[in-house]
């Protein structure tokens, strides 16, 4: 081994080096799978479910560039899904939607999000999903290490949402570009449905019902006495100044309809917790015209949990009735109400899980 | 900083190349060494950035400790045991502190907290660096040297956060005596073609097995049921996760330190080609074994003991090499299994050559058995490594053993049939969707295990007339170069949802 084919391999190793990866970046850039430079030059409207992370970000970039978009944006988690773009703008009688919910979705990342889409100007309305991450006791910012080592699927690219547009070539740099790509090309969707997980889910619902009395949890509840004894920085920290920043926007919170049997099943601090947030929310409230909350947690259907795919996540159809209520301006969570509606709330589960335990005792 | 990160691979350490040879090249060879200080402490430092006045002070103490105890004075023992003891003291400290105060808040119902700890990167490999360079002095083995190349031996960023753990007497004549000017394109070639593997078998295959391998150590340590597949599966993930991970970063090592004109000593040896427990840890993290051996073992009285006192000896080393690779009982736990193994092993070779001296342990028969028994030991104590805790490794050890039954996809169990002991998930139970490929992964990482020469071998660091070595051409250069873009591009994963959940 000699010091001059030793030379010759080193440069042989650079330029094979250098022309492969200008190839494979030339071929990502073309494939761009998540549209986030161009629109797809392959398929037109098709959109990965799985990457979404990833994807809202080319969403994002390229409803952009339309004339025509978007005056509403909706946020949230996997329990505003199930909202359809061209139902939303037909109800809300909206002027192009942006389906921006995230599975799973920290606040910290819903505010990048808002932050990003209200760039454009246009937004107006922003309908956003108050999932109980907001009662926790610490805001998590994105790619927290503790949930990615248990869902890597949640890694949030930040440098697709900053200010530095040239980072975002570091997406290109990836293997997973080309099979992301070959992903889309198998199980792409329209818009209209991407975000949508009910169609697939559909077998699941009405399971629930095998859950319960085994739960430890699984008992009566008591409505808070006292409403003062807790600090909700994913409400203090990121909600209320978002609202507060935009009062050229009109925000549609709302409280996600789960099941009783999700009350029933919750741990008696979790549930005291909770009803605090919804509380604490609904007082803040008051001193933000733009904003309202909506509660449908005396709806019927919570009770049934044929509507639920679990104990928690309802069916297109309650989506379709959110979206007709805040149309309405129907099930609406005032400050003054908040109390009573919690006791509401306390009775409804109690009386479900007597019910259910009743039904259980008479079956053989 | 990590080697497998793009600030590293592509600002650090062209940066640092260029400077150092830079100043080689211009003649200043003890510059360009005194360079390579101040870089290693900068490429420490952008860990977290205070721990390096931890690194600096520790050296300056040793490096003092050192000269006292090079100089032969009366009281040079005394200086090495307080040495030793601040060392580990250190060590102890930043890495067992939370460990003892949880044991004793369980085992007496006290309420000790240490506080927040924050565990500085590499302390276990430069507090054995130091204490191993301690001791030679004081064995007269080697002489103290000079502040530089002292802190050089310590702080040598090919060397410091992950190993191997280097001999003062290894690296040091290379510092003193710089050859690595007359090799300068040999050297860089086999030590980019070196990198360049150790980063693929890092990032392309061991972070491809964690995905298959985290998920089931985490639904175990959740307490869910797992099926027969899915405990192999999440076992053997790891097993193999865990080889290409630190066998890959000891070659990067090995590569940049080659890159800077250096040799050093050869980390991993296909351990996982072994038919026996101790052919295993003669593969295994040689440089970790061998300062057990050297500065535990033998000094213990190793097998110049007593049959008891050597069973002794054996599992003592082993428990405090498992409590060394982590802060947590299962370590201690896996340490002594292996201890045990090691024991057993010497005893049924005793017993081999007692009563059958004529068996031909190089034949295949005998051979394959002892290979798939050492892998099942290894495998077994691997899971006690990874899991969160002993209830999660039982979990899997229980699932390992078909205590759950096998659990099969509802196509798979609808083609088989209902025996009763293979069915379909139930609650809580899981089959991992994700198997199939990982199948292919796992099985794929054995074989490239058992049929590719070491990596030092093929690249001819380490002596092995055997396999077909590594030869600069064109073939080779493509090779490489699609292995390394493969690992590039394979740094910045877009993953998705391994398992789906809200």
């Amino acid at each position: 081994m000699n010091e001059k084919d030793a030379k010759y391999y080193v440069l042989n190793l650079a330029v094979l080096m250098s022309l492969l990866s200008t190839i494979l970046l030339s071929a990502a850039y073309i494939l761009d799978p998540f549209q986030i430079f161009h629109a797809s030059y392959f398929v037109k409207d098709r959109y990965a479910r799985d990457f979404e992370r990833f994807q809202n970000a080319g969403v994002i970039a390229q409803m952009m560039k339309r004339e025509d978009c978007c005056d509403t944006v909706i946020i949230g988690t996997s329990y505003s899904q199930n909202f359809l773009p061209s139902h939303v703008e037909k109800t809300l009688s909206g002027k192009g939607i942006l389906q921006m919910s995230l599975s799973g979705s920290l606040p910290s990342e819903q505010k990048i999000l808002h932050e990003q889409v209200t760039k454009s100007g246009e937004i107006k309305n922003v309908i956003w999903d108050v999932h109980n991450t907001y009662a926790e006791d610490k805001v998590c910012a994105p790619n927290d290490p503790e949930i990615l080592q248990i869902s890597p699927g949640k890694f949030f690219p930040q440098f697709l949402y900053d200010e530095n547009r040239l980072n975002d070539y570091f997406y290109l740099a990836s293997i997973d570009v080309f099979f992301r790509f070959k992903y889309l090309i198998a199980h792409g969707k329209s818009y209209e449905k991407y975000q949508s997980w009910y169609d697939e889910a559909r077998e699941s619902f009405g399971k629930g019902k095998e859950l319960g009395l085994t739960d430890t949890n699984f008992s009566e509840k008591t409505a808070p006495a006292t409403f003062d004894a807790y600090k909700f920085p994913n409400i203090d920290d990121i909600l209320l100044p978002t609202i507060k920043n935009h009062p050229d926007q009109e925000f549609l919170l709302f409280l996600p309809p789960y099941s009783r049997h999700f009350y029933a099943t919750m741990a008696p601090k979790e549930f005291t917790r909770m009803m605090n947030m919804r509380y604490a929310l609904a007082q803040a409230l008051k001193d933000y015209p733009n904003a309202k909350i909506f509660s449908f947690d005396e709806w019927s259907e919570t009770a049934d949990l044929d509507n639920y795919k679990d104990l928690g996540h309802f069916s297109a159809d309650m989506s379709k009735k959110i979206i007709q209520s805040m149309k309405d301006g129907k099930d609406i969570l005032t400050a003054p109400d908040t109390k009573a509606h919690i006791g509401r709330l306390t009775d409804n589960v109690n009386l479900y899980i007597r019910q259910f335990k009743a039904k259980q005792d008479h079956e053989p | 900083m990590l080697f497998n990160s793009y600030e590293f691979i592509f600002i650090f350490l062209p940066v640092v190349l260029l400077i150092y040879w830079g100043l080689i090249r211009s003649g200043k060879t003890e510059l360009a060494l005194t360079f390579l200080v101040p870089a290693s402490l900068a490429f420490y430092t952008y860990w977290n950035p205070p721990f390096v006045l931890l690194l600096a002070g520790s050296i300056l103490f040793n490096f003092v400790c050192g000269q006292h105890i090079g100089a032969r004075k009366p009281d040079r023992k005394g200086v090495l045991a307080l040495a030793i003891a601040v060392n580990l003291g250190l060590l102890g400290w930043f890495k067992y502190a939370l460990l003892t105060a949880e044991t004793l808040n369980t085992l007496a119902g006290t309420d000790i907290s240490p506080g927040d700890i924050f565990l500085p990167l590499g302390i276990s490999f430069f507090t054995f660096h130091q204490i191993t360079y301690l001791v030679d002095i004081y064995k007269g083995k080697i002489v103290p040297v000079n502040l530089r190349n002292y802190a050089l031996y310590v702080g040598f960023f090919p060397q410091l956060i992950a190993g191997p753990i280097v001999r003062a007497w290894e690296i040091i004549p290379q510092f003193e005596n710089f050859a690595g000017r007359e090799k300068f394109w040999r050297n860089m070639a086999l030590g980019l073609s070196l990198f360049i593997t150790g980063l693929f078998k890092k990032v392309v295959i061991a972070d491809t097995l964690a995905l298959y391998a985290m998920p089931v150590f985490t639904l175990a340590h959740e307490g869910k049921k797992l099926g027969f597949f899915d405990g192999w599966s999440g076992a053997l993930a790891y097993t193999f996760q865990l080889y290409f991970d630190f066998s890959g970063y000891s070659d990067m090592a090995l590569g940049l330190a080659l890159m800077l004109g250096f040799v050093l000593p050869v980390n991993f040896l296909s351990p996982y080609k072994s038919t026996s427990i101790t052919e295993f840890w003669r593969r295994w993290h040689i440089t970790m074994s061998r300062f057990f051996r050297d500065y535990l073992y033998i000094p213990l009285g190793g097998n110049r003991m007593s049959g008891g006192r050597q069973i002794f000896n054996l599992t003592l080393t082993m428990f405090l090499a498992g409590m060394w690779h982590g802060a947590g009982w299962t370590f201690a736990a896996w340490g002594l299994l292996h201890g045990i193994y090691l024991v057993i092993n010497h005893l049924f070779t005793s017993f081999r050559e007692k009563f059958w001296p004529q068996m031909d342990t190089a034949r295949f028969v005998y051979k394959v058995p002892a290979h798939l028994l050492t892998m099942l030991a290894v495998v077994i104590g691997w899971v006690f490594f990874r899991a969160e805790d002993f209830k999660s490794a039982f979990r899997m050890l229980e699932a390992m053993a078909g205590l759950n039954g096998i659990i099969l996809p509802e196509k798979l169990f609808g083609a088989l049939g209902n025996t009763g002991w293979i069915r379909t998930p139930g609650t809580g139970e899981q089959w991992l969707s994700t198997s199939y490929l990982g199948i292919f992964w796992i099985s794929g990482a054995y074989l490239l295990c058992l049929t590719l020469p070491a990596s030092v071998e093929y690249f001819g660091l380490s002596e092995n007339k055997t396999i077909r070595r590594f030869a600069m051409n064109k073939g080779a250069a493509l090779a490489i170069a699609a292995m390394g873009i493969v690992a590039l591009f394979s740094m910045q994963r877009i993953s998705e949802f391994l398992y789906f959940q809200f």
